[in-house]
């Protein structure tokens, strides 16, 4: 198995020329500063793993697995080096070698047993516990496991809005996390298959022709990390969804004018998928006033959750979170808005003065 | 052996005591890591450190002396020539943590700052206050002023305004007797002493670590243009350039790629619409904006008197960012030639009188073709200066060999030519063996100078043929 991983790793691992022009956008070298802890220093790593037969140490170790795989690096990279999927990869071939953080194995083991990498015993629906599957939907809702788990709100907020909008809907049956926790920190998908088999399994029984979900992190994993090239059912982001419906006239969101927004962009959603307008014409439809961040867009600056790191190396993850915040007070921001429920976790978490809500919470709170 | 570990210890401790227990390292996977910059060569150091101060780097320096280890000063890393890199061990100063702005002094056009200090975080807080420092690497957003004086670097528009040297006006330096000094003046000019700063910059941590410099800055132009002229041979292009300057103009730019860098440039961004001819030229010019419309209509008239095929002026911001852009990513594009090559910065700074650009330009094509290499070729015209691209696939031992061979041929040729091998990136260990052919006697004065700074050899050993 790590043969063919690094057979695959070593012609990304060389596109690396060290010329540390990612050195300006890695949120981990900004907080850390040593250069083993940037994207030029991890490649090095890699390489010296995969090539030199480097074992590494702990500070090796911490070295690839802080890595927020927010793939800002590979935006300015000059070769467009996939730095990510090289993490994934070292990763991989570390995980092989029984050499990760611990807490990695626990969310393996975690989805493995329970579906979910929370540690959550409660049914996947237990927080909408009349729900019956309708004959017939038009989407099927991939709530993910933040918001079926830590970010609740979220997930009944998607259901107010296609309730209120008059979309039919249901859930993928049976759903388990879409293994994004585990495919980032190196220990691969355990739940594509199922996953697919339920989705393909609900359109037939409902008619549904479209997933959606609010979670950025399981997107982009069924989008880009799942097999489903064949499959005639489309993938969007809730925001996708709605900035489609709005474009076609066919819904109407509520109002806030005046207020002042800006919008943290997933890096799952934006640099892995590549999706930047929907959420900001979403926002925009609602009538506030939207602001950017000095790193917005292509140059979001990660909210340092991503990558298992959050898990991992919490405190990482807040000074990089910290830094977030403020460059939304730096532009006066009222509300942080984002699309991603790992990210408005995180924020909301590391935000004393600024509320944080995902995108799908402020339309249902207006509604 | 047991007791050489034991004085390694010691020295461990008492660094660590000086940069305190969170700026210094010796784990294996921080060492492998700064064994590296740009350049293919590698060193592993046995201790990285962080320093906040010159004091700091005096204590280091001192203890370095007192131990008879050898001390790199680093900055962002980013350097060509394997300047940075720990080829006889040691430790690794890196001065990333000293990157503060300590005075931006508008009213004396000077700007005081410390080594770690990003070039384009210079230039983004200079702008605040309508000021530049014009010296404009390519590697600007990662690179460190400490890097770019250390090694004499320059830009795209060194024709004009100069290179690093010209703005350095002071400098703090710590000494390898970890002496601390200052060198310069703070008035506009001084015709006092031999001048030191000049020494320094360029001396690539040889001859001590910079920690302080006051560098001069220039109002940012009002305006700016470009124009882009097509050529179907060399020789024309190269003559447009004289001609310009016969002309009296000194444009703030001119860059040129030839047929091989076009094509990689379309490759790699199909968008980007420039024509395939034999040779490209941009100019750059600034000032006001009635001088700039001035200098335009003459850069135009000389291009189409040298026989420019085409000739196209950028005046809407957005072409003339696209044509920039064009010449920024055409490093980039060289590997967008073969998905399975990459770049290796071997010969990539030659400079030769601006006249022999056309000649230095056609041999790089000769032996490109006799080793069965495409090399894509860009650079500087204005200042001589070319960045011959060489591709290969890394992981091909046989390719690497083919590498050296042509490194030398585009290197020596240079030389032959009345040029040196580097405009701008520095020599490090990448051009050591050509100092002796390049400088003859004066390589001794150097190596005399040296000797008398640095008796114990530790700053930066195995650099520059020092």
């Amino acid at each position: 198995m790590n043969d063919k991983i690094i057979e695959a790793c070593v012609p990304e691992v060389v596109k690396c020329v060290h010329c540390g022009k990612c050195r300006a956008v890695c949120p981990t070298l900004d907080v850390l500063g040593w250069d083993n802890y940037g994207s030029r220093g991890r490649m090095i790593l890699a390489g010296e793993i995969i090539r030199n037969g480097f074992d590494p140490d702990e500070t090796g170790l911490n070295s690839i697995f802080t890595c927020t795989t927010c793939k800002h690096c590979t935006t300015v990279c000059p070769t467009k080096a996939k730095v990510p999927e090289v993490m994934e990869m070292t990763r991989s071939i570390l995980v092989g070698r029984k050499k990760h953080p611990d807490i990695h194995r626990v969310l393996y083991e975690r989805v493995e047993k329970l579906g979910n990498p929370y540690d959550e015993h409660k049914d996947r629906l237990w927080w909408i516990p009349d729900f019956r599957e309708p004959e017939e939907a038009e989407v099927m809702f991939f709530v993910g496991c933040t918001p079926t788990y830590r970010t609740v709100e979220i997930a009944k907020s998607v259901v107010k809005i296609l309730d209120g909008l008059e979309i039919p809907w249901t859930f993928v049956r049976d759903q388990k996390c879409c293994s994004s926790p585990l495919i980032r920190t190196g220990w691969g998908s355990i739940t594509t298959d199922h996953n697919i088999e339920k989705i393909i399994e609900t359109a037939e029984a409902t008619g549904a022709d479209t997933v959606i979900t609010s979670c950025a992190g399981c997107y982009k994993t069924i989008i880009q990390d799942y097999p489903i090239e064949d499959l005639d059912i489309r993938i969007m982001h809730i925001t996708q969804y709605l900035a489609e419906k709005l474009e076609k006239g066919e819904i109407e969101l509520p109002q806030k004018p005046g207020l002042r927004v800006t919008f943290h962009d997933p890096c799952h959603l934006g640099r892995h998928a590549g999706e930047y307008d929907a959420p900001r014409k979403v926002i925009e439809s609602m009538g506030v006033d939207l602001v950017e961040m000095e790193h917005n867009r292509q140059s979001s600056w990660c909210c340092g959750a991503g990558g298992g790191v959050r898990i991992a190396f919490p405190e990482l993850t807040e000074k990089i979170a910290t830094k977030r915040v403020n460059e939304a007070r730096a532009v006066d921001a009222e509300l942080i808005l984002s699309a991603c429920p790992f990210c408005v976790y995180n924020l909301r978490v590391n935000s004393q003065d600024i509320p944080v809500r995902d995108i799908v919470e402020f339309i249902a709170e207006l509604m | 052996m047991q007791k050489e570990a034991s004085v390694r210890e010691e020295l461990f401790e008492k660094l660590k005591a000086v940069v305190g227990e969170e700026n210094i390292s010796r784990d294996e996977a921080v060492l492998r890591v700064y064994s590296y910059d740009v350049s293919p060569y590698k060193g592993q150091p046995e201790i990285v450190v962080r320093p906040s101060n010159a004091s700091e780097i005096s204590e280091i320096v001192k203890l370095a002396n007192e131990y008879r280890i050898p001390v790199v000063p680093r900055g962002a890393g980013s350097g060509a020539a394997g300047g940075a890199v720990p080829v006889s061990g040691g430790i690794v100063v890196e001065l990333t943590r000293m990157n503060r702005i300590l005075e931006i002094d508008i009213k004396n056009l000077q700007v005081v700052v410390e080594p770690g200090v990003v070039h384009a975080n210079l230039n983004r807080e200079l702008a605040k206050y309508g000021f530049f420092f014009p010296v404009d690497p390519g590697s600007s957003e990662m690179a460190t002023i400490g890097g770019l004086i250390s090694n004499g670097g320059s830009g795209m528009r060194s024709v004009k305004y100069g290179v690093t040297r010209d703005y350095v006006m002071e400098l703090e330096v710590v000494l390898p007797s970890g002496k601390i000094v200052t060198m310069g003046s703070k008035a506009p000019k001084s015709a006092s002493g031999y001048d030191l700063v000049r020494l320094f910059v360029g001396a690539e941590g040889t001859l001590g670590i910079v920690t302080k410099a006051r560098l001069k800055i220039l109002p940012l132009p009002k305006s700016r243009a470009l124009v882009l002229s097509a050529f179907d041979d060399l020789e024309k292009a190269g003559k447009a350039v004289v001609n310009t300057f016969s002309a009296g103009l000194v444009p703030s730019g001119i860059e040129i790629l030839d047929r091989t860098a076009i094509e990689a440039v379309k490759k790699y961004n199909p968008e980007i619409d420039i024509p395939l001819v034999e040779a490209l030229l941009l100019f750059e010019v600034d000032g006001t904006p009635r001088g700039v419309k001035e200098e335009v209509e003459t850069i135009k008239e000389v291009c189409e008197k040298s026989g420019a095929v085409k000739i196209d002026v950028a005046t809407s911001k957005e072409r003339f960012d696209q044509l920039w852009s064009a010449r920024a990513m055409v490093g980039a594009a060289t590997t967008a030639l073969n998905p399975d090559c990459v770049r290796v910065y071997e010969a990539e700074d030659v400079t030769v009188p601006i006249s022999n650009v056309p000649r230095m330009l056609l041999k790089i094509r000769e032996i490109g073709e006799k080793y069965g290499m495409n090399i894509v070729t860009f650079g500087h015209i204005g200042s001589g200066n070319l960045h011959p691209a060489l591709v290969i696939n890394v992981l091909d031992e046989s390719e690497w060999d083919k590498l050296w061979k042509i490194s030398e041929e585009i290197q020596t040729s240079a030389i032959e030519l009345g040029g040196t091998t580097t405009g701008e990136h520095g020599v490090g260990i990448a051009r050591a063996k050509y100092m002796e052919r390049e400088h003859g006697e004066a390589l001794e004065v150097m190596r005399t100078i040296k000797r008398a700074l640095d008796p114990n050899n530790i700053m930066n050993p195995g650099k520059m043929a020092l």
